[in-house]
């Protein structure tokens, strides 16, 4: 149903510029929408960056929301995807301290269930990396945090999309 | 309108569809055309505000659908089938659900849409226009435009404005109850004709945009259309015109009050006026300290020919018209309210 | 940055003339047929003040009482031609005082372009005396803004800023330019701007669309 909220993932495709960001995330601040993550790198094309941003909207309202991005100048194309439409994961590091490693055994089983990596260990900390879905990442934060979590760091979601988005075809239409 | 005025001009005269304007499109045709049935919106005609609720089809041309316009949104125009010719993507099924989209440059998809469209003609829709355009003039313009009381009304001088203009000059209005009369009032031939602050409502646009208008086109009569109000927001331009000496003819309606607020608080907060009243200072002595012909008129007998006066002068003048102080713009959308719900008193 | 604009190839094979970052901006506007301009000078956009008075017999200027006047002034000279209006301030207080102008131009869609003077760009952030971050405060107004700080940029941004002033649905661009980027000098040539890789104003009308469109109109009601 087009009125009810849904998590929607908006990826923008736009020219390398500074003040594109404080643009984008204008749209969504006029409107009282909170963003729940945001997540800038260079794309697949050379020269253009790509936004993910990650926003619990109803549909009606994100399909409006694309049409105010799109109008921007930097910005080449904007889409929404559902969860169901797109290939996405976040990542996580906890510092935690070394003798916890070898006080309590229940810490080895559980790094070794949840998948996650150690990245580094000295005298006095180790940090445990992991990329996975949220739900995992929270679960393995609820566990781990019984024993002391010195620091913790969680990324946003960075996603691809299952369909094609065309950004290419639409540069080259350009240059013609 | 995108400089399709020629276009447009085209569809509507061979579709025969009655056209309305909001007051940023009013100009696009010439306001005496048979088929231009008035303006939509707050303070515009009872005719097309009525009819919006009526039509089966509804054709949006460059136009975004303000709530000015629409009124209660969840009421406005609901059974028709709406077509929208618009160039901004972002505008589509923005405010308003669109059936069909007809993106582009308007001057391009009026003229491609032309030769699809039937020879036609509404006589029997266009009446209903007529009837009810013949219930406002008997409530609202007979007495804005004819008024037997002694005060003056805004609409009088608009009037006297049209005898002198002929349709040619461009007014630009400032923003008020003396924005709503001019855009409702002012007779236009040729298009860019009306200069307003729409969309953001600045008081004091008008006196600066005016001599930016006049300089744009010195062939065109340029007549700045202001409120006691906005003309102290940017007063200080009249330096501007001295030292430029654009010929600008500028027209102070002046009623003492913040005339737009005074009527809501009149409407909806029972009289309570509060800092609308304005204590204002000798506008022609100001306007004298700053070498420009000034004149003051305060009764009716004086106004054609003040008004002549300044509309035949070659350099810049000034006129006070001091105006009925608690007059009220009628007819109104209060806010909030549907289009089909405006009132005439 | 890079601006991805078309013909940039042929623009860098004209012949160049080495002049300063302010006399190009003067050079620009009379390119892009503005004769008439309005505004208020002050320290940061003195230069171009400079140049505005050698050039006065090809672009005349407007003093008006106050910036908010000079984009208003702008307004109408554009509303009423169709062309592009320009304002142009000195940076904090004139530039701040244009803010309402540009967004009674951005909601009811006129073509302008306004150009504010800034501090010298190693000032930028020190708080330096009438220093603002216009670009920031003008953002959600603007069609689109942008800062110069180098003397290189200034011709291919004002080119950009005019095309998208006036193409599509109009609307106004501010550009700020800091005051060594007035002071230096470039190698000036100019190309007006055709096309940006990433903005289509105008949509292409969709035949189906227009039959669409017509039959609802010719079948409607007559009462």
């Amino acid at each position: 149903m087009e009125t009810e909220l849904k998590q929607f993932t908006v990826s923008v495709y736009a020219e390398n510029n500074i003040g594109l960001l404080n643009r984008i995330s204008a749209i969504f601040q006029r409107r009282h929408i909170n963003i729940e993550s945001m997540n800038i790198s260079v794309s697949e094309i050379e020269g253009v960056s790509r936004f993910i941003i990650l926003v619990n909207m109803t549909e009606v309202n994100v399909k409006k929301i694309i049409g105010q991005i799109e109008k921007q100048i930097e910005v080449i194309k904007a889409f929404y995807h559902t969860d169901e439409e797109t290939i996405y994961l976040e990542s996580c590091m906890f510092k935690i301290k070394s003798d916890l490693l070898f006080e309590e055994r229940q810490i080895q089983n559980i790094i070794k269930e949840s998948d996650a990596r150690i990245v580094t260990v000295n005298r006095e900390f180790f940090v445990l990396e992991k990329s996975g879905r949220r739900h995992e990442i929270e679960l393995l934060h609820r566990e781990l945090s019984a024993f002391g979590i010195m620091q913790f760091v969680r990324s946003g979601r960075i996603s691809i999309t299952k369909d094609q988005m065309k950004i290419t075809e639409l540069l080259t239409e350009f240059k013609n | 309108m995108g400089e399709a005025e020629e276009e447009f001009k085209a569809v509507v005269e061979k579709s025969g569809v009655p056209a309305a304007w909001t007051i940023m499109g009013v100009s696009a045709i010439p306001t005496s055309h048979p088929l231009n049935v008035g303006m939509v919106g707050m303070h515009g005609n009872y005719g097309p505000n009525i009819l919006t609720n009526e039509c089966d089809v509804l054709i949006a041309i460059g136009m975004r659908f303000d709530d000015r316009v629409t009124g209660k949104l969840s009421d406005y125009a609901t059974q028709a089938k709406v077509i929208h010719f618009e160039i901004d993507p972002a505008e589509v099924d923005k405010n308003v659900k669109t059936d069909v989209a007809v993106l582009g440059n308007a001057k391009e998809s009026l003229a491609q849409i032309l030769p699809l469209l039937n020879k036609n003609t509404h006589t029997e829709w266009l009446k209903k226009f007529e009837e009810l355009s013949k219930i406002e003039f008997e409530k609202v313009i007979k007495n804005d435009l004819h008024p037997t009381k002694e005060g003056l009304t805004m609409g009088e001088v608009l009037k006297e404005i049209n005898a002198q203009s002929k349709g040619e000059a461009a007014i630009v209005s400032d923003v008020g109850q003396h924005q709503m009369i001019a855009c409702r009032y002012a007779e236009f031939n040729t298009s860019r004709g009306n200069i307003t602050s729409g969309g953001l409502g600045t008081m004091g646009f008008a006196l600066p945009a005016a001599i930016g208008a006049k300089m744009a086109t010195p062939e065109r009569e340029v007549v700045a259309v202001i409120g006691d109000g906005g003309y102290q927001m940017t007063i200080q331009e009249l330096g501007t015109i001295f030292q430029t000496k654009a010929a600008v003819k500028i027209v102070v309606l002046n009623n003492d009050f913040l005339g737009m607020v005074r009527q809501w608080q009149q409407l909806f907060f029972d009289k309570r006026y509060a800092s609308t009243v304005m204590t204002n200072p000798d506008f022609v002595t100001i306007a004298k300290g700053y070498q420009l012909e000034a004149k003051r008129v305060t009764k009716r007998e004086e106004l054609a020919a003040a008004v002549e006066e300044m509309m035949t002068s070659k350099e810049a003048y000034f006129l006070e018209v001091c105006v009925e102080k608690e007059d009220n713009v009628f007819p109104m959308i209060p806010s909030g309210a549907s289009v089909s719900e405006i009132r005439l008193e | 940055m890079d601006v991805q604009t078309k013909s940039k190839q042929s623009y860098l094979n004209q012949p160049t003339e080495r002049i300063s970052g302010a006399e190009a901006v003067i050079r620009c506007l009379i390119a892009e047929g503005a004769d008439t301009i309005y505004g208020y000078p002050g320290g940061a956009i003195m230069p171009v003040y400079d140049e505005l008075f050698k050039y006065q017999d090809q672009i005349h200027h407007v003093l008006t009482r106050h910036e908010q006047g000079a984009t208003h002034a702008a307004q109408g000279f554009a509303r009423i031609s169709g062309r592009v209006g320009v304002a142009i301030a000195t940076s904090g207080p004139g530039a701040t005082n244009l803010i309402t102008g540009i967004a009674d131009a951005q909601i009811d869609s006129t073509p302008m372009v306004c150009i504010t003077g800034q501090v010298p760009s190693h000032l930028l952030g020190s708080d330096a005396f009438q220093e603002t971050d216009i670009v920031g405060i003008s953002t959600p107004v603007t069609k689109w803004n942008h800062q110069i700080t180098t003397a290189e940029e200034i011709p291919e941004v004002i080119a950009k800023a005019f095309y998208i002033a006036r193409s599509g649905r109009p609307g106004p661009v501010l550009i700020d330019i800091t005051k060594d980027a007035q002071f230096g000098e470039l190698d000036f040539t100019y190309k007006k701007c055709e096309g940006i890789r990433s903005y289509n104003p105008i949509p292409k009308v969709n035949p189906v669309q227009l039959s669409a469109a017509a039959e609802l109109i010719n079948n409607a009601k007559s009462h």
